[in-house]
């Protein structure tokens, strides 16, 4: 399912270019994103997947190109803004206030919305009745696993309209993969965007409904997820025989 | 007498150990033999890095004793655990930033074991090992300017340089490719090959069931399961604890 009209789409990025000092990451990279639906970008270890979300989130400058969210163009707005108009960037790893306690790490998520905090905490704790458990405890006391959760947890307490996901389960247990895969399929329901960057690239296209593959700076291959696990480029790109 | 490779490298002897009066390792029993390659596994907050931080002396267990080659080593310091011979990664990398990524090897060498001699004298070794790992173009580079997978590269370099005859790997291949996974299936093989005894805490069953000789399942501080990758990973424990309901058998 391909849909070509361009203002329909909920996230535009045109002719992207962005480097490191002299060293080019992306170049020239264009794609769209359609609303209500989950889409992955899956790549080889360096393929600049993280640096083209914290492009999307505002965190990076860019050397040329736009991002346009919602009908307006973004790409020079402030990273409060961008996260106000409803566009949010979950980084990879753990990265908690480690000082504050599980319950702080997650009310900040929801800094710019906090009507929606009682309800999203709930959310949060029955689907991860562990954190509840924890909901006191100082977030470095948590293991690395523990503190990715919350990492997680936080991007979902935002309330955005797209969330870019960074590598999301990345340290996380088979079974705590398949409870955020389930969220996130939730979350889809409910009327939200998903962006996923990842390397679980069976489990990300899995739940996804396009995907993109990303390699050395420019997207390779777009499709549907089902086309996109047949493709022997992808096979080849990224999965070796792990495929089998 | 039993080979070498029957001889006991590595025995914990009912480890315990809580925070705050919580408990997070209850009465834990593990044996590793020499050349073997075992994985822990187990829900996030089981306890596994916990383990790791005990055997390498960071974290004192609260009763319980570490025995290394038949050495208690519970209240060596990490220094000293390290120049006997055990090594490990962290699961957050922890180069020096500043110093670049040949520089950061060079460290492993000069002070992972006592009277290593020269610093300047273990370039050739350092670039070797950068070399295996698939870094020497960034041999140059200050730390801080590597992506997260290079420093999970650097971090087993430095540990690799400290020449241990255990290592302990701390979700090693995190945030990889499954075609770079692969690669460490047979790094790792190459390593055991070399001599080295491995324990490895990881999530991706596509490097721990096939590497491993055995895994062992902590959750919440017990130890659940332990034997062949097959047997646990169909252990119902097991697959309730960790693996999900809804997940399709593990094959190989």
């Amino acid at each position: 399912m391909q849909i070509d009209v361009q203002s329909k789409a909920l996230l535009s990025v045109r002719d992207v270019s962005v480097s490191y000092g002299k060293s080019p990451i992306l170049q020239n990279l264009s794609l769209d994103l359609w609303p209500r639906q989950i889409t992955a970008i899956v790549g080889p270890n360096g393929a600049g997947k993280t640096t083209l979300l914290k492009t999307v989130g505002g965190l990076l400058p860019l050397d040329q190109g736009s991002v346009v969210f919602k009908g307006e163009p973004i790409e020079r707005r402030p990273v409060w803004e961008v996260v106000a108009r409803g566009l949010v960037y979950v980084p990879e790893g753990m990265r908690v206030f480690a000082d504050m306690s599980v319950v702080e790490n997650l009310e900040v998520g929801a800094y710019l919305n906090r009507q929606v905090i009682p309800k999203r905490l709930k959310m949060i704790f029955e689907l991860f009745p562990e954190l509840y458990e924890k909901k006191e405890t100082h977030s470095r006391f948590l293991s690395g696993g523990e503190q990715r959760m919350v990492t997680l947890a936080r991007g979902l307490m935002s309330g955005a309209d797209l969330l870019l996901l960074d590598d999301p389960f990345q340290g996380l247990s088979p079974k705590s993969i398949e409870r955020f895969s389930e969220t996130f399929k939730a979350l889809r329901e409910s009327g939200m965007t998903l962006f996923i960057a990842g390397q679980h690239v069976r489990h990300i296209l899995d739940l996804s409904d396009w995907g993109f593959l990303m390699e050395q700076g420019t997207i390779t291959l777009s499709g549907t997820s089902r086309q996109f696990l047949q493709d022997v480029h992808l096979q080849r790109s990224l999965l070796g025989s792990a495929m089998n | 007498m039993g080979s070498a490779k029957d001889e006991v490298c590595l025995d914990l002897q009912n480890i315990q150990i809580h925070f705050e009066q919580v408990p997070v390792l209850r009465d834990i029993n593990l044996s590793l033999r020499e050349n073997e390659i075992v994985s822990i596994i187990g829900p996030n907050g089981a306890g596994k890095s916990t383990l790791f931080n005990i055997i390498c002396g960071l974290t004192r267990p609260s009763g319980g004793r570490v025995l290394y080659h038949g050495e208690d080593i519970t209240r060596w310091p990490p220094h000293r655990i390290c120049h006997a011979g055990i090594g490990r990664t962290f699961q957050i990398a922890r180069p020096f930033a500043g110093m670049t990524t040949l520089e950061n090897v060079i460290f492993g060498f000069c002070f992972g074991k006592p009277k290593s001699g020269k610093c300047s004298l273990k370039h050739k070794e350092a670039l070797q090992l950068l070399d295996l790992l698939q870094l020497s173009h960034k041999a140059d580079l200050p730390a801080r300017e590597l992506t997260c997978s290079e420093l999970r590269r650097l971090e087993a370099a430095r540990a690799l340089a400290t020449q241990p005859k255990l290592l302990l790997l701390d979700e090693i291949v995190a945030g990889f490719s499954p075609q770079v996974i692969e690669q460490w299936v047979e790094l790792l093989k190459t390593l055991r090959d070399q001599g080295l005894t491995l324990l490895i805490i990881d999530h991706f069953l596509s490097l721990t069931a096939k590497v491993s000789d055995r895994l062992i399942a902590l959750h919440h501080g017990t130890k659940i399961a332990e034997g062949e990758p097959e047997a646990v990973l169909a252990c119902p424990e097991v697959i309730s604890a960790y693996l999900g309901e809804g997940r399709k058998p593990y094959r190989e």
